[in-house]
């Protein structure tokens, strides 16, 4: 029941994700926002102890959204096919240690809200 | 809000609350700590090369720079959780409002850091004045000013922090998260807006101040410096206002 309404927000999180990547907001700007606001909506929709959930459907929507990136457009195709390895498995590394800090932003944005709404 | 209640809650915490021991030796951990740094500084002073003499009021400053967030933790996070916890704050909160609750539990800790600062700018003037320098009263009072505001700003984060929490565990956690959250917003860089949502920004803005050998010249800087850290705190105590009168306790 807990994983359904977790469905909503990590659609949410995907498509404020591909808004702003739409529109080229500044990403550390866009990651931000999207992370606070899925993290209040899953405290809206789970209420208190949302914290982990809003964590790990950050770093889903997130971790989804960048495969998405790389494997459906050009830019992330180049990135792929490039010869240096080690940059690629480098730059994989950054974003995923970005997705965590996202992850933990909008954790806390869960924390305030969920306590916040009693 | 009631200003009889706010000081019977601050006097309370300061002469019969366990916490204040606790505080005490943490505010005296971080005025040796700058006592160790005054005394070797010329151990140092290859860092202020650019300086003519042993800036003392500047290492002391750029100690509570970097150690304060963190004494300040120590000491605030459980200011308000550990009586949740408890559930001594029912008690409490039948007697006197909450806001006079969160305000005069701010203002102990505001007046004991306010306490801590005076104390290391004491101890800086001291070396100054042994060393021979100038002496530069504006200078120890800008550093009194700032030091005390800028802990300030950390106390009212944490403060919110631990209304928020229901348990001490907890309220480490979220402040510790906070503080990283804090540090990566300052590490996004100078053209990043993003650093204005730190009191690390407005605290590091301040040790230009302190290098320049006239205060007098930059004193609408100062002054715009230590507004902005009193509106950080101001904004941070509204919000920690609003989540006690919304908290269900």
């Amino acid at each position: 029941m807990k994983t359904g309404k977790l469905l909503i927000p990590m659609l949410i999180g995907l498509l404020l994700f591909g808004l702003f990547n739409y529109l080229a907001f500044d990403p550390i700007y866009g990651g931000i926002i999207d992370a606070v606001i899925v993290g209040i909506v899953i405290a809206k929709v789970i209420g208190k102890n949302s914290i982990k959930s809003a964590f790990f459907v950050i770093f889903a929507y997130n971790t989804i959204a960048w495969i998405f990136l790389f494997l459906f457009t050009p830019d992330g195709n180049l990135v792929l096919q490039s010869e240096g390895r080690l940059a690629v498995l480098f730059y994989i590394g950054f974003l995923l240690l970005t997705n965590f800090i996202y992850s933990i932003i909008g954790s806390f944005g869960a924390f305030v809200s969920s306590n916040l709404s009693n | 809000m009631n200003f009889s209640e706010i000081w019977i809650i601050g006097e309370d915490e300061a002469l019969r609350g366990s916490k204040s021991r606790h505080i005490w030796l943490f505010g005296g951990i971080l005025i040796f700590l700058c006592f160790v740094a005054l005394h070797y500084s010329t151990y140092i002073y290859f860092l202020f090369s650019s300086s003519p003499d042993i800036p003392y009021i500047l290492i002391s400053y750029l100690m509570v720079l970097f150690l304060g967030p963190f004494m300040s933790l120590i000491t605030s996070f459980d200011i308000v959780s550990s009586e949740t916890e408890t559930g001594s704050i029912r008690y409490i909160i039948s007697k006197v409002n909450r806001s006079s609750f969160v305000l005069g539990k701010f203002l102990f800790l505001f007046l004991m850091f306010t306490a801590v600062s005076f104390v290391i700018a004491l101890l800086s003037l001291a070396y100054e004045y042994s060393a021979g320098d100038v002496f530069q009263l504006e200078k120890i009072i800008l550093f009194w000013i700032s030091s005390s505001l800028y802990l300030g700003c950390f106390i009212s984060i944490f403060l919110f922090i631990s209304i928020l929490s229901a348990n001490n565990k907890i309220s480490f956690t979220m402040s510790i998260i906070f503080l990283g959250i804090l540090i990566f917003f300052l590490l996004q860089g100078d053209g990043n807006s993003l650093k204005y949502l730190t009191p690390y920004f407005y605290g590091i803005k301040n040790i230009e101040f302190m290098k320049s050998l006239s205060v007098e010249a930059v004193y609408p800087k100062i002054f715009e410096s230590l507004v902005s850290m009193f509106l950080y705190i101001l904004a941070f105590l509204s919000m920690s206002l609003e989540a006690i009168k919304r908290r269900d306790l």
